[in-house]
């Protein structure tokens, strides 16, 4: 055998790197032990430490399994190899203790993490948050209460954290009914996440005048430099009997992390010199509208380069002729003043996540109905690039959109969730649990019990069959 | 990976079984922290349990005892646990362990017999216990249907998790419980298929069945939702367990042929 040179040496680690960029890594997050659960886990978000990033908290619409008096969040200390339920959430029900809405985050280098929930119960239908902290996720001790709000109901908490001079930034973005004349799109923020009794302070990044109220995603997006910036949908117009409506996707963006003493205002449209640039006007929506079991109503999402926060990238849903949901997204460059062309449009697609990697690639998580009759199914992808024009896709899951039937409203979720540490892209989606190989043409790992031969579930006797639901998947691809 | 057992709350036993001591100071996964507390312990007989730790019969799970007591492998006890952890195992914390040579415990169906409790809890708590007919559905005639309470002036609330209030209006056949006057009860319920909502029962016209109906109700809901005066009264439900179909053996009807007293309308 020849001696292998240094020429040699190099390449055989050249080549290894590049084999191992774009490794996909893909695991059923429900845990051996519940093994014979078939509830609808929809609606899945996910929290990666990056100080740790082998620490990694999820959270889907999973009820506690033994009935306790605490909603549980997935936790994982191996780089989302392994999964375990482990209830810390305030929010109880009789049946199995769940929220309705909830998202997670790290503070970026203090290993607290954040979230933000609908807590149940709440009265009437005025939906109650609550912004939650924990020091140590791991531990069985309930989350300690930041926030407890409710009045006129707040919907949708969308939390971020970052830590900057040692302290949490957190901001969460939510549509609050509380807000006067219908600018309810709101960040409830603190500048110090990890005080013994955070202040928090809510802000309407709405300056115009809307229908009644804006639409419920509210997503902010932070940069370690102090830059903020969040997206939201502003309604226009909005008919109760039809669900029909019409909106602006409008950005807002705070250059000193939300301190200064108009936060969220330094991104003037110059149209109308409002704050807030309307990337997209008239944008239609339907709020009853549904394709595949799924909902719909208005998708958005926003994401900034960790190397530089002039760039962003949105992506937004809208009514399209012939009853098309499609999906397009759009990059700035110059910190949301212009705008590209649509850079991508995909046709009944929806659940958009957005997540830039320390090389500036872009990754864009999205789940896409296609097929029609007995073979529709949604598809659920992960597209990267470097320079927004040329894609590379991964198919993530691919699956009957018919079966099974939905038990509740979101069937997958009203969104999913990206996020980039270092290189890599973590992420999380829910699906069909279905385990055949063919649904997973990236491969797969379930921890819950499976006959791959048959396609069955097992139950936790590895024996008794279980029927097919709608389970959170984890997955990490290599940058 | 470490995990602590700290309990906050005043917890009620959700998972009692009987089992054998397998090995101590041991678990079955990484997740939970071996200490002279934890064992592993075979589960030989389910008593009681909800539906998701049914079938642990025969599986070994880690079992952290109330406090450090002498025991030996081979013992059998009857432990009356809460969940701790679910991952590649089961963790549980133990309330309270009972030695199993003093109990005789019958076979059982372990997740009816806890429904069974939890439903004897809710007729008990229950004002007013009827069987009869729905015969219409409609809109709210007034109360929150209508008018949202606590609107902001200026604001509306459309959201996903609205719970679009529906009225069933109920023919009452026979009264198990209270004493409504009238021959009709009108129950408000949330139509939504929200997640918020998912747990509540909907009613359409012909559905016939037993409705368990509470004058103060939270919940989901929320506050007190008793409307009016009792002769009109509307109580809402949202709790899976205000109603049960005739067609579904035990439950509240297990309750009512087992009253004596049960009143007859």
């Amino acid at each position: 055998m020849p001696k292998k040179t240094s020429r040699t040496r190099k390449a055989t680690a050249s080549k290894k790197a590049s084999r191992a960029a774009g490794q996909v890594f893909l695991v059923n997050m429900i845990p051996k032990s519940l093994s014979g659960e078939t509830h609808q886990d929809s609606e899945p978000t996910i929290a990666v430490n990056p100080k740790n990033p082998l620490q990694i908290a999820a959270s889907a619409f999973t009820p506690d399994p033994s009935h306790g008096p605490r909603a549980p969040i997935y936790i994982s200390t191996d780089g989302g190899k392994t999964w375990t339920l482990n209830s810390i959430v305030p929010s109880t029900v009789a049946d199995g203790s769940a929220t309705a809405d909830i998202t997670v985050a790290f503070g970026s280098s203090s290993d607290i993490l954040y979230a933000g929930i609908i807590r149940f119960p709440f009265s009437g239908d005025q939906t109650r948050i609550n912004i939650l902290r924990t020091n140590d996720f791991q531990s069985s001790t309930t989350m300690k209460v930041l926030v407890d709000r409710q009045g006129a109901g707040v919907d949708q908490p969308y939390v971020q954290a970052i830590t900057r001079g040692g302290k949490d930034f957190v901001y969460v973005g939510d549509n609050d009914f509380n807000a006067t004349s219908g600018n309810t799109a709101t960040i409830d923020q603190t500048l110090d996440g990890g005080a013994a009794k955070p202040s928090f302070k809510k802000i309407r990044i709405e300056s115009r005048p809307t229908s009644g109220q804006d639409g419920p995603p509210v997503r902010p997006a932070i940069h370690a430099d102090g830059t903020v910036y969040a997206i939201f949908h502003s309604w226009k117009s909005f008919d109760g009997q039809t669900g029909e409506g019409m909106a602006d996707i409008v950005v807002v963006r705070d250059d000193h992390g939300g301190s200064g003493p108009k936060p969220f205002t330094d991104l003037i449209d110059p149209i109308d010199n409002k704050p807030g640039m309307r990337v997209v006007r008239g944008a239609k929506f339907n709020f009853n509208g549904e394709k595949g079991q799924q909902r719909l109503g208005g998708d958005v999402a926003l994401c900034v380069d960790p190397s530089n926060s002039d760039i962003i990238y949105v992506a937004y849903n809208d009514d399209q002729p012939n009853g098309v949901y499609a999906l397009h997204l759009l990059r700035s460059t110059d910190r949301g003043r212009t705008w590209s062309p649509e850079l991508r449009r995909l046709d009944d697609a929806l659940n958009p996540a957005l997540a830039i990697n320390s090389a500036g690639k872009i990754g864009f998580l999205y789940q896409r109905l296609m097929g029609a009759g007995a073979a529709l199914q949604w598809v659920t992808r992960f597209e990267s690039s470097t320079n927004g024009t040329a894609w590379t896709a991964i198919t993530l899951s691919q699956a009957s959109a018919n079966r099974p039937p939905k038990d509740f409203d979101p069937y997958l979720g009203d969104y999913e969730h990206l996020q980039a540490v270092g290189k890599d892209f973590y992420g999380v989606f829910s699906a069909n649990n279905t385990p055949k190989k063919a649904n997973f043409p990236s491969g797969v790992v379930y921890q819950r019990n499976v006959n791959w031969d048959t396609n069955t579930l097992l139950d936790v006797d590895n024996v008794t069959p279980v029927g097919i639901s709608i389970d959170p998947f984890f997955f990490k691809v290599t940058g | 990976m470490r995990a602590k057992s700290i309990t906050n709350d005043a917890p009620t036993a959700n998972f009692v079984f009987k089992g054998t001591i397998k090995k101590l100071k041991a678990t079955t996964m990484t997740a939970a922290t071996v200490t002279d507390r934890t064992c592993i312990v075979t589960v030989d007989q389910i008593i009681e349990a909800p539906q998701n730790l049914a079938a642990y019969t025969g599986q070994d799970i880690t079992v952290e005892l109330r406090s450090p007591r002498k025991v030996s492998v081979g013992d059998r006890m009857i432990f009356h646990a809460i969940s701790w952890l679910f991952g590649e195992s089961l963790a549980v914390r133990s309330l309270y362990e009972e030695i199993e040579a003093n109990i005789t415990t019958r076979t059982v169906d372990a997740v009816a017999q806890r429904k069974q409790r939890e439903t004897n809890k809710h007729f008990k708590d229950a004002d007013v216990v009827i069987s009869g007919k729905v015969v219409e559905v409609r809109l709210p005639t007034s109360g929150p249907g209508q008018k949202k309470a606590g609107a902001v002036k200026g604001t509306t609330h459309v959201s996903e998790h609205d719970p679009k209030w529906r009225e069933a209006v109920i023919e009452v056949a026979e009264v198990h419980k209270g004493s409504p006057s009238k021959r009709q009860v009108v129950i408000r319920f949330p139509a939504s298929k929200d997640v918020a909502w998912r747990r509540a029962p909907k009613f359409e016209a012909g559905q016939e069945g037993y409705f368990m109906l509470h004058e103060s109700t939270k919940g989901a809901g929320g506050r007190a939702t008793k409307q009016g005066s009792e002769a009109s009264a509307t109580y809402t439900v949202q709790d899976p367990q205000d109603y049960q179909p005739y067609t579904e053996a035990g439950g509240i009807k297990s309750i009512i042929e087992s009253e004596p007293g049960s009143q007859r309308g």
